[in-house]
């Protein structure tokens, strides 16, 4: 038997990572591996080398304020060897991004319009900022779950990550928002890659 | 109305502390810190206000005896004060009352618990105040055993500032023991009074209008639904026979009709899980919650602020909610405000309270959490590294 690990370093981007399986791979058996913050994921880079030499891992991490994601994955593999079934993908630069890259169901669900939203989101410097800017026009039971109040001492609603894994689990469409991010696409594209590797 | 300041002074861990509050307050801090003493203040504030079987010196001598509420680090024997400002809203310029309450045991003759200084003082839009009672008055100085009650606690004097004793009266403080719950009749345990642990939970319920009743399980219904899978109804029975309240919960189950398990069954989470809903629900007042995350499931945990928040905005009045915690999950999140958290650090001198920090606050404006930028510093133990070693 061959499973498929999917290590994340937070809720949203492991509802993502699911998706992405759903829509490239199918209906599978998916084992999550979580522990929130990305140092839990770089510390155990050894730990998912070698269970994906048996099996399939696929990580997604930020890759935030990093220059570059050759860099930051050289940085993070070191001298360990990555087999061809271990995915590491860098969602550039942030989960947001890619979220916001599905442009016609972002809008929807915010109840803005399309215009809003960025037509290149990878080029965002801090795509979390430029979402909940563009939340401050949506409709407002999800302003008030996604947008701090007035004089909020936080970057971010108290209901942020709950209504954004909503959105991913019931609408988020990874082929559409792959249009509109090259990272996201070229994910894609290798999990559909590996899909022949899972046995359950 | 909600309280945003607060002085205490030689009152049990606090030597002389202050405390600026919210809308939500989040009250952190290592054990022995503490965070329950803290919350005691307003449990005793409403022991004091209470018109019936209240009062100051059933609210010491519930609490054992005023060297017991005295903190430890007083070196003589100075008197126990409470200071305490109220305002419409936490950002006002300018509160609306002021109350201050100071007492202590007097040095010769009988050794009464007496008022030593009591001030109520109510402020105009302006700022403008006018101070409607300042004790001790000539009365209390002709006849010393005035000084024995409190002006709040008493009908006659309290009419011009009864919008306040009814403020700290209806105070809501639950810390649900689930055991004592469950086997409460097997324990035999005594109900304190204003059931702080639960016991009376089942009557609580009981005693809500049916109308009110059934919203407010409708609810948590649909919410326990959501966290476990295979709940399918809650409900609120009386037993046949001995007429006692129950809550009744259905779960999907290999028979066509369910499995059906009563309070008594429910896992501590569950109990957890539906008294806390309930609390939420109930009543408009101020209220504490001591370690909400106890018993609960991390995912649900994380959720506890949006509950929160979500719980003030359906309330025509905005209820104000003070909750000690210690839990990674619930301070993980990100859209906690940072100027809504309080740190307690014990010191040699007596708890201090302080906010977070122009860095730490700038930290959690740039997307960290609470739980990442002010958690360390609230749970570090003071001294060399921990070394529990019970063995050695």
């Amino acid at each position: 038997m061959t499973f498929l690990y999917l290590a994340t370093e937070d809720a949203l981007s492991e509802a993502v990572g699911k998706k992405m399986i759903e829509a490239e791979i199918g209906n599978i058996v998916v084992q999550p591996l979580r522990r929130n913050g990305s140092g839990y994921l770089r510390s155990k880079m050894r730990d998912f080398a070698e269970i994906s030499e048996r099996n399939v891992v696929f990580l997604l991490t930020d890759l935030d304020n990093v220059n570059c994601a050759p860099q930051m994955k050289k940085d993070w593999f070191q001298a360990i060897v990555q087999p061809d079934t271990f995915l590491f993908r860098i969602a550039v630069r942030e989960t947001e991004s890619w979220l916001m890259a599905d442009r016609a169901h972002f809008s929807d669900f915010l109840g803005v319009t399309q215009n809003l939203l960025p037509r290149d989101p990878e080029t965002l410097a801090d795509p979390k900022a430029a979402l909940v800017n563009i939340a401050r026009k949506s409709k407002r039971e999800i302003r008030s779950d996604l947008v701090p109040g007035r004089g909020v001492r936080a970057k971010q609603g108290i209901g942020y990550n709950e209504v954004l894994c909503d959105f991913v689990e019931r609408i988020w469409d990874c082929r559409r928002a792959s249009h509109n991010s090259d990272s996201l696409r070229r994910a894609c594209q290798r999990l559909a890659e590996i899909a022949h590797h899972i046995t359950n | 109305m909600i309280i945003t300041r607060l002085h205490l002074q030689n009152w049990r861990n606090f030597k002389s502390a202050n405390a600026v509050l919210r809308d939500v307050t989040y009250v952190l801090g290592i054990n022995a810190s503490g965070k329950s003493n803290f919350l005691d203040v307003f449990r005793f504030l409403r022991d004091v206000a209470k018109s019936t079987g209240g009062g100051l010196q059933k609210a010491v001598s519930d609490r054992g005896t005023l060297k017991k509420l005295r903190c430890l680090h007083a070196r003589t024997n100075p008197e126990v004060g409470l200071e305490i400002e109220i305002s419409n809203s936490a950002d006002d310029p300018f509160p609306t009352w002021k109350y201050r309450l100071t007492f202590n045991i007097e040095a010769k003759g009988a050794h009464r618990l007496l008022v030593v200084e009591e001030i109520v003082t109510k402020y105009d839009g302006n700022g403008n105040e006018q101070i409607l009672i300042k004790r001790p008055d000539k009365q209390d100085q002709a006849d010393s055993e005035r000084l024995t009650q409190t002006a709040l606690e008493q009908i006659q004097a309290n009419a011009q500032f009864r919008e306040l004793a009814e403020f700290f009266g209806s105070t809501t403080y639950l810390h649900v023991v689930p055991q004592l719950l469950k086997f409460g009749d097997l324990i035999g345990g005594r109900k304190l009074e204003d059931d702080p642990f639960g016991q009376g939970f089942m009557e609580r319920i009981a005693r809500t209008g049916e109308v009110t009743r059934k919203r407010r399980l409708a609810r948590i219904e649909k919410v326990l639904k959501e966290v476990i899978p295979q709940v399918e109804q809650l409900d609120f029975v009386r037993d046949e026979i001995s007429g006692t309240p129950h809550l009744e919960v259905r779960y999907i189950h290999h028979r066509p009709r369910g499995a059906i398990q009563r309070e008594d069954q429910f896992s501590d989470g569950t109990l957890r899980l539906i008294s806390l809903f309930w609390l939420l629900l109930d009543g408009t007042s101020l209220l504490l919650l001591e370690e909400p995350e106890l018993s609960l499931n991390e995912e649900i945990v994380a959720q506890l602020p949006r509950l929160i928040e979500k719980v003030q905005k359906s309330t025509k009045k905005k209820r104000q909610i003070i909750v000690t915690t210690h839990s990674k999950s619930l301070l993980g999140n990100a859209g906690i405000d940072g100027r809504s958290l309080l740190i307690l650090q014990p010191s040699n001198e007596g708890t201090a309270i302080s906010r977070a920090t122009d860095a730490e606050l700038e930290a959690m404006e740039s997307g960290f959490s609470p739980a990442e930028v002010v958690l360390p510093r609230a749970q570090k133990v003071s001294g060399s590294n921990l070394q529990m070693d019970i063995f050695g």
